[in-house]
């Protein structure tokens, strides 16, 4: 069984969606990672068993190589469409409670800004490492956040900004969010962003990619607020 | 500055160009998401190479410019002065333009549906598709703004007349909200391009930015050349 869980892991990583893929090469006419997410649930893996020892390993090795600059958002997309594909089976587990998130995420680009793919890629390496997320999309403003924040009540909240325009918006919903509900940790990212501007306008923390904030939260927050 | 600007005053355009004009490479689109160039046979190269196929129907191409003599170079301020607007460029990109004799403003978009275009895979469930889409789009419209850089500049060279690389408002430390004043120096609605509050412009493939032109400016290599920033964005990459 160990060495399914590696396969399947490898095909995360790799970015092998399914037996009919042609990517990667050299993998062509293999299971991948639908087929072997499949055959291991068949054979008794648990739900939690082959989210932490196979689907996660593969995405936090793909999140690492991106992190250390050896590999590129294209390679996180396909890892992405891998774990997505292995997660339509997992799909019934969650439902029923068997798998659990490690916790809830509100993401949103803020207001007066339609720049995704960075919110999007936080999103996806989240959901890899077995966070729920609630995307609140782009042009997101504090009463957005708010509302999403009164249904998910633990959730942690990051706000995404690609102009130094936009990421001024930023220290409104933080106010708004920290007036209301003090305890919620609310993080930034963006390319014109720093630590320095999180600590101004008051958030808990800046990751300038989406690797160290999963490793963050995962550290700080994983199965605490679920 | 050249005493004798009638030559010059009142070139204001706006063009259309067709995306077979402008079309980026496969390389290019490569280079720009900082991929690796030796892809041939995967699923990277083969998705950008069939969007590349769907691009020119998505695209609208269309440039607008105006240019303008320069009043003044105002040092101690780092600005650079047009009619009435203040061009607060800032150090990095004064020391480019100050001895501009005009400016040329320009904006360039590459149209509303394809700045859509990666929109319609993200609602599909395929940000990876949606990625390659939206870095096409960009690449696009960068394409054109190279085209324009490059036509003005023979057309001043035609003339005795130098260019400096194009510059643009939220690079190289000029605050992005200087957009407004170049779309108050282009004519109204240049390109269809509209521009919100927080100065981002709509469709949200388009650019802006100034020439600047004259007998003593320059090229540079490359832009990050001109520039010491050592905490830019730009430079967090790959």
């Amino acid at each position: 069984m160990e060495e399914l869980l590696k396969r399947l892991a490898v095909c995360i990583e790799r970015g092998k969606v399914d037996k009919d893929a042609r990517h990667p090469p050299d993998m062509q006419g293999q299971d991948g990672a639908s087929e072997l997410t499949r055959q291991a649930l068949d054979a008794g893996v648990s739900s939690t068993e082959l989210l932490e020892k196979s689907l996660m390993v593969g995405m936090r090795r793909i999140g690492d190589r991106f992190a250390a600059g050896k590999a590129f958002i294209p390679d996180l997309l396909i890892a992405a469409k891998a774990m997505n594909a292995a997660m339509v089976h997992l799909k019934p587990y969650f439902t029923s409670g068997e798998a659990q998130h490690k916790g809830t995420v509100i993401l949103g680009t803020v207001t007066g800004d339609l720049h995704d793919i960075g919110k999007n890629l936080v999103k996806m390496v989240l959901e890899g490492e077995g966070w729920q997320v609630v995307d609140l999309g782009t042009n997101a403003g504090p009463d957005r956040f708010l509302a999403a924040l009164q249904e998910n009540p633990h959730a942690l909240i990051g706000l995404s900004a690609l102009l130094t325009t936009t990421m001024l918006n930023m220290e409104t919903i933080v106010q708004q969010v920290k007036k209301n509900s003090p305890d919620t940790p609310v993080f930034v990212g963006g390319a014109p962003l720093s630590a320095d501007f999180s600590g101004k306008i008051g958030a808990d923390g800046y990751f300038p990619e989406p690797q160290s904030f999963a490793r963050h939260i995962d550290d700080k927050y994983g199965r605490v607020r679920s | 500055m050249i005493e004798n600007t009638d030559i010059l005053f009142n070139i204001e355009k706006e063009v259309s160009l067709d995306f077979e004009q402008i079309r980026p490479a496969k390389e290019q689109i490569l280079q720009a998401i900082h991929y690796h160039d030796d892809c041939r046979d995967d699923v990277v190269c083969d998705t950008i190479k069939q969007l590349l196929r769907q691009a020119g129907e998505k695209a609208d191409i269309r440039i607008g410019y105006k240019l303008y003599p320069v009043l003044k170079a105002e040092r101690q301020t780092k600005s650079i002065i047009l009619e009435q607007t203040v061009l607060e460029t800032k150090p990095i990109i004064f020391a480019q333009l100050h001895k501009a004799d005009y400016l040329l403003i320009f904006a360039a978009t590459a149209g509303a549906q394809i700045s859509r275009w990666a929109d319609e895979y993200v609602q599909q469930g395929d940000p990876f598709t949606a990625y390659l889409a939206d870095a096409i789009a960009s690449e696009t419209v960068e394409r054109a703004a190279d085209w324009l850089e490059v036509r003005i500049g023979q057309q001043m060279a035609k003339k005795g007349l130098n260019i400096t690389n194009r510059y643009s408002p939220g690079y190289c430390g000029w605050d992005v909200s200087e957009q407004q004043k170049l779309f108050s120096l282009l004519p109204e609605n240049c390109c269809g391009i509209r521009l919100t509050d927080s100065s981002l412009m709509l469709p949200i493939k388009s650019v802006s930015g100034v020439i600047g032109v004259g007998k003593t400016v320059r090229k540079t290599a490359y832009k990050c050349a001109v520039c010491d920033k050592e905490d830019c964005y730009l430079r967090r990459r790959p």
